[in-house]
């Protein structure tokens, strides 16, 4: 029954117009130069998710602090390093939120773009107060669990679910 | 006695709020500030940012992030987050805005003399018809059992019903600062264990202060002479900072919530664990 419960809690929160962030009034539409440097943005984090070892849930999170972030604030797309800025500011807050170590800010660097550590502290306030400090955000990994022991019976749910995540 | 130390200008939804600065608590440069127009008295808690290479602190990110999920009377609110604009405003300042409260734990443990009286002490507010398991979650809460835990089991388990004894004691209690991240030592803790959490986690498991060999010191601090008598009944038994963090953390989680643990460094404790679970 608990598990029920914290299910519905979920919904409850991820429903909750509070928590949600978007900017309501008009419907997330990137247009076209928009998709490719998200495209660029979700490469980045997916990488440096795997070089930096991180979670799917944290690089989910970075990409959800990203489009809330766009949704209320726009970066003009030419501006590919404003772009990389914003990726490496909302995966940094997203790692810690989530990770258990978090690396300093230089390990955050790729080969093409380089920036001071103050520049990329200014960008997380600029995420965080743009979020208005509302940083966790559900995502559909933390139903996984829930509805993997739903499917599966006991013994193999250890087995599926580190496939699953 | 309040003197004015500073003065400073905090933005708060796109308006600028003067806040008077008349006195700071400790080290942690948490302050109590008048918000000019409206009077009304806050606490800043100011967020540090020394260390370049981190970017926005990751205490302060966990802290902000326990905070915004705790919603109960007996935990401190965290009001806002404001920034100070002076220059640039990613620049400037970053405070955190709780309600004010007028005491601090470790503060009054080093008072000497220091006696709460009885209009300082404000009860407990349960619903005496809840479910026990409500109550002791509800308990748990609260952060004056955070810091000071009656042990609530042996009752629990000997007289079956919390409720009756609840309505009889009208436990006091005080509010004081929320502090996830507290300095361990020198703080008084005893322990409300809940049927759900298992009574097994003893003093000298964990290393804490004997309350009963400190009882004069806990007594003339915390209680007023009123409700003494009845809390000297119970049997006492403290916590150190480990293990009463774990409760507390353990029954403000939902099941398979997560513990997050900050490393050493950052200030993390051993006790924080790391990505557990628990399915209750």
């Amino acid at each position: 029954a608990s598990e029920d419960e914290y299910v519905s809690f979920l919904i409850e929160r991820e429903t909750g117009s509070s928590t949600l962030g978007f900017k309501n009034s008009d419907p997330l539409v990137f247009q076209n130069c928009f998709t490719h440097s998200r495209t660029d943005a979700i490469n980045w984090i997916l990488q440096t998710r795997a070089a930096l070892g991180f979670s799917f849930q944290t690089a989910y999170l970075s990409l959800a602090y990203f489009d809330r972030f766009l949704s209320k604030c726009s970066i003009d797309s030419d501006k590919s390093w404003a772009m990389r800025l914003l990726s490496v500011a909302c995966l940094t807050l997203a790692a810690k939120m989530e990770e258990h170590q978090v690396p300093a800010l230089p390990e955050f660097q790729s080969e093409d773009y380089c920036f001071e550590n103050k520049v990329i502290k200014r960008m997380e306030l600029l995420v965080l107060s743009t979020l208005e400090w509302n940083m966790a955000i559900i995502t559909p990994l933390v139903f996984l669990p829930y509805f993997i022991t739903k499917f599966c019976n006991e013994s193999q749910t250890c087995h599926v679910f580190p496939k699953a995540m | 006695m309040t003197e004015i130390r500073e003065e400073v200008e905090v933005e708060s939804n796109g308006q600028i709020i003067k806040a008077v600065i008349s006195e700071v608590f400790s080290q942690r440069q948490v302050y109590m500030a008048k918000e000019i127009k409206t009077g009304e008295i806050v606490a800043l808690k100011k967020i540090r940012m020394d260390n370049e290479r981190e970017g926005f602190p990751i205490t302060a990110i966990r802290e902000i992030k326990i905070l915004k999920k705790l919603h109960h009377e007996n935990v401190i609110k965290l009001k806002e987050i404001v920034t100070s604009p002076n220059g640039n405003k990613y620049k400037g300042g970053i405070y955190m805005v709780f309600e004010y409260m007028d005491h601090d734990l470790t503060g009054l443990a080093d008072r000497p003399g220091m006696r709460l009286t009885v209009p300082q002490i404000k009860p407990v507010g349960v619903d005496a018809d809840v479910q026990i398991d409500d109550l002791s979650r509800a308990l748990m809460f609260s952060y004056v059992f955070y810091k000071i835990m009656w042990r609530w089991n042996k009752l629990m388990t000997e007289n079956g019903q919390l409720k009756s004894i609840i309505k009889e004691l009208k436990v006091p209690i005080t509010t004081f600062i929320v502090e996830p991240f507290v300095p361990h030592d020198q703080e008084f803790y005893l322990s409300i264990v809940s049927e759900r959490l298992g009574s097994t986690i003893s003093f000298f498991d964990s290393g804490g202060i004997d309350i009963e060999e400190n009882w004069d010191k806990v007594k003339t601090i915390f209680l007023s002479e009123a409700c003494a008598p009845l809390i000297a009944t119970l049997p006492l038994e403290s916590l150190s900072g480990s293990l009463s963090n774990f409760q507390v953390y353990t029954a403000l989680l939902k099941p398979h919530e997560r513990i997050m643990a900050l490393d050493l460094p950052h200030g993390g404790h051993l006790s924080h664990g790391y990505q557990v679970k628990f399915c209750f």
